[in-house]
């Protein structure tokens, strides 16, 4: 298989993750307008659960195993709370973050595909490639922490006036350290290569 | 940049063209003319050496310094 045929199959790859991705954005945008609106012909209910994360639930009912009774609970998790008939905007902050980290997603996929289309001109060490790599950097850099932020901010408020109990919420900030680590190194990439691009000019306006 | 070519004055003291540096030198016209007009980012010190033997000059005769 050549590079260019390759490069051809990457771009198509890309491609079908921005189709899925602008669907997920559309899938987004019909969920809050249905919440919104709390149309009649659809249990709105239902899409009304709320994500929270817990450091310990513990458990009245003791576990059986072997006959035996055991107190046991559960730590460090996640889940859907529903509660009915409650009115909340924490279902709102939540989506709030889920539109920021898909169109985050969508973006560094439209950088890539900028990016492949130039690839497969043979257009190589362009500076526009290098500008479009600092772009993914930065991008990745903010999708490790703009929705952790929108997140930490809503388990705070969700802690701050919900209470239940045997159950206590986390409110630590859950920082994406190996997104972050990429982004910097995609930034850092990126300048080595606007570096490299430099020199190469410089090569060629050298008589 | 501050550092200017007078390669045309210097071709036209030797009435010579760029076409004809360019063969006795056997630097291509594109490259010539890149330096010429001021493009060049840096100049290989064999060039000027050949550069400066077919028109009879100095590098100083070649660029001058003008503070922008």
């Amino acid at each position: 298989m050549g590079n260019r045929q390759l490069l051809v199959i990457i771009r198509s790859v890309i491609n079908i993750f921005w189709i899925l991705q602008l669907i997920l954005l559309f899938v987004l945008f019909v969920y809050t307008l249905l919440l919104v609106l709390n149309v009649d012909f659809f249990d709105v209910d239902v899409l009304k659960g709320f994500k929270i994360h817990f450091s310990k639930i513990e458990f009245i009912q003791p576990l059986i195993f072997n006959g035996e009774e055991y107190n046991f609970n559960l730590t460090n998790g996640e889940g859907r709370l529903h509660v009915e008939n409650l009115q909340q905007n924490f279902i709102y902050y939540r989506l709030f973050a889920a539109f920021i980290d898909t169109f985050l997603y969508l973006l560094i996929l439209y950088f890539l595909k900028k990016i492949f289309n130039n690839l497969t001109d043979n257009d190589y060490f362009i500076p526009e490639n290098g500008i479009l790599l600092r772009k993914i950097g930065f991008t990745i850099i903010a999708l490790a922490l703009l929705p952790e932020i929108i997140h930490y901010f809503t388990d705070l408020q969700v802690a701050k006036y919900i209470s239940i109990e045997n159950v206590i919420l986390k409110t630590e900030f859950n920082l994406d350290v190996q997104t972050l680590l990429l982004g910097i190194l995609v930034f850092v990439i990126s300048l080595v290569f606007l570096r490299g691009i430099e020199l190469k000019k410089d090569q060629e306006l050298t008589i | 940049m501050p550092i200017i070519t007078n390669l045309d004055v210097q071709l036209a003291k030797n009435k010579m063209s760029l076409t004809e540096l360019s063969e006795r030198v056997g630097i291509t016209i594109a490259n010539l003319s890149i330096l010429k007009s001021g493009k060049a980012r840096a100049i290989r010190f064999s060039t000027l050496e050949l550069i400066c033997k077919e028109l009879n000059c100095t590098p100083g005769d070649l660029f001058e310094y003008s503070p922008d």
